[in-house]
Parts: structure tokens; C-alpha cells; sequence
């Protein structure tokens, strides 16, 4: 619970330092390579220690089995559920109000 | 990027398997958690500088915030069947994995302490999504309506699958995706964290 607060702070915190550094001159293209490498390193600390689980990664193809079923599910959840709200929201197929 | 991605953690697998020594996977735990802070303070940065995501919100009224809800709705109804037919999964293992909708940098990471298995099969799971996203938005906006597509990819209706939606269908339904791509996003921290208890 105390690490999910930290995360949602830093996030707000990242929020608010962009907003005041919204019309300043300088350019910030550097924040995307700074994520990019993030991200890099988090997958390979991830993957790494999915390797290093040896019980894993002898279960890799039950578990790419798993993940599949679980993404058609949810695919077909999350569209069935749209087409419920878009037609009690009263849009037609292309996303257009209909009732007034 | 997405490519980058899956190697990277093709190559941390490698190295986990062969060379890493045990005491690097004892502390990965903790350089995930500063790192996520690291990732998480510059995606806050990207959104504040960017500014636009409140004029969005004003513009398209409160009925677009419908649908980035179904669509959790449908994700956990979706999570829940697969976790009650797949016997190796508990239905909170399920639910953790569905919460990541489609953030495969983040949601897997955060789970990789709750469970290692179920990092894995987050990730692969959060992969396929955006994946199965991309090639399934132009036939869902023929055969079942434009508003759908959005749902397919989750938090990656913003960025990733954008110009797909929009292409697939029109500028305005592209606002929508941007919008529910922000609501997913922003929920996906707090959804994995709730459920993972992080």
C-alpha cells in the first residue's frame, strides 16, 4: 500500500513540474530517451528474474497459453461491453448520436 | 518500441537464466521499485507539459468517460471467465493480469514481486492485447461499430494504436480513444497496486 502512494505521488509531482515547465523556452525532448532507457531496464530486471525462476521457464508455453486465453476473454469483454454502453448511450455503429 | 521492448526482456530472461548471479535477482525487487518512480515521475512530466488532456475532457462532454469504464467492466468480466476456466490461475491471479489493460512496460513490472509467474503471464497477456489490438481495430469498426475499436488496445488507444483508430474510423472517435487511453492509463497503477496489494 505505501509503495502504490509513493508511485501516485511521484506521477502527481511529474504532473505538476510539467505543467509549470509547459511555456518555458527550453526543450524537453531529452524526458522521452530518460523513460525509453527506464523502460529498457525494468523489462530486462523483469525478464531477468523470470529467467532465473527455472520452474518458469519450464512453463513458458503453459503460460503464453494462459495469456492468450486470457486476452481473447478480455477482448471480447471489453468490446461487448462498449456496444452495451454505445447503444445505452444511444450513438449508431459509426459513433453518431442518434436520438436527438 | 514495442520490439525493443520484447527483446529486452528476451535478453533479461537469457541473463537471468545463465549469468545473472542470486544476489542481483535478491535486490531486483527494489531496483524495479526505483526505477518505476524513475518511469512514473517523467510519464507525470509528459502529461502536465502536454496540458491538453482537461480541454479534451471539457470538449467531449461526460459521456466519453462512459466508455473507458465499460471497458474495465468487460476487461474483469473477461479476466473473471478466463480465471474461472483456466485451473492453474486463481481468479485474483486473473484479475491482476486483466488490470494491466494493455500497459505492457508497467502493469507486469509492478506484478513481478506480487508473483513471477504472474508477471510473466502479464506481459505476454498485456502484448497479445495491444497486439491483437492493432490487427483486429479496422475489422471491429466494419463489422461492429467504431466506438468498439477503443477497447481493444486499452491504455494504448492513446499513443500506440491512435493513428489505427483514427484511421479506421474518424478524427472525433480518435478523441474518445485518446481519452479512454488516458482514464486506462491512469487507472492501471492503481488497479494492479489494489489487487497485487503493492
Amino acid at each position: 500500500m505505501g509503495v502504490l502512494a509513493l508511485y501516485l505521488a511521484i506521477t502527481l509531482v511529474g504532473c505538476l513540474v510539467g505543467s509549470k515547465l509547459r511555456n518555458s523556452e527550453k526543450n524537453f525532448s531529452w524526458t522521452g530517451k530518460v523513460q525509453l532507457v527506464a523502460i529498457i531496464l525494468l523489462v530486462f530486471i523483469m525478464g531477468s528474474r523470470i529467467g532465473a525462476d527455472k520452474s518458469i521457464v519450464a512453463s513458458l508455453s503453459s503460460i503464453g497459453i494462459t495469456a492468450l486465453v486470457i486476452t481473447i476473454f478480455v477482448l471480447a469483454g471489453s468490446v461487448g461491453a462498449v456496444f452495451l454502453a454505445r447503444k445505452l448511450l444511444g450513438f449508431n455503429k459509426e459513433g453518431m448520436k442518434t436520438d436527438d | 518500441m514495442t520490439k525493443a521492448i520484447v527483446i529486452s526482456v528476451a535478453c533479461g530472461m537469457l541473463a537471468g537464466y545463465f549469468i545473472l548471479p542470486g544476489w542481483f535477482i535478491d535486490i531486483s525487487g527494489n531496483l524495479l521499485v526505483v526505477g518505476l518512480c524513475v518511469l512514473l515521475f517523467f510519464v507525470g512530466l509528459d502529461i502536465g507539459m502536454e496540458g491538453t488532456v482537461v480541454e479534451h475532457f471539457k470538449k467531449s462532454g461526460w459521456r466519453v468517460l462512459v466508455f473507458p469504464f465499460a471497458i474495465m467492466i468487460g476487461t474483469y468480466a473477461g479476466s473473471i471467465a478466463a480465471g474461472l476456466i483456466l485451473p492453474s490461475l486463481g481468479l485474483r491471479d486473473a484479475l491482476a493480469v486483466g488490470s494491466g489493460f494493455g500497459w505492457y512496460s508497467l502493469a507486469p513490472v509492478m506484478l513481478a514481486e506480487y508473483s513471477t509467474s504472474v508477471s510473466a503471464v502479464s506481459f505476454m497477456h498485456n502484448v497479445m492485447r495491444e497486439l491483437f489490438g492493432i490487427l483486429l481495430i479496422p475489422i471491429i469498426a466494419k463489422k461492429v461499430g467504431y466506438i468498439e475499436t477503443i477497447s481493444l488496445p486499452g491504455a494504448a488507444s492513446m499513443d500506440v494504436c491512435l493513428p489505427v483508430v483514427e484511421k479506421a474510423t474518424r478524427g472525433d472517435v480518435a478523441v474518445y480513444s485518446f481519452i479512454s487511453g488516458v482514464v486506462l492509463s491512469a487507472a492501471v497503477p492503481i488497479t494492479v497496486g489494489l489487487i497485487a496489494g503493492v
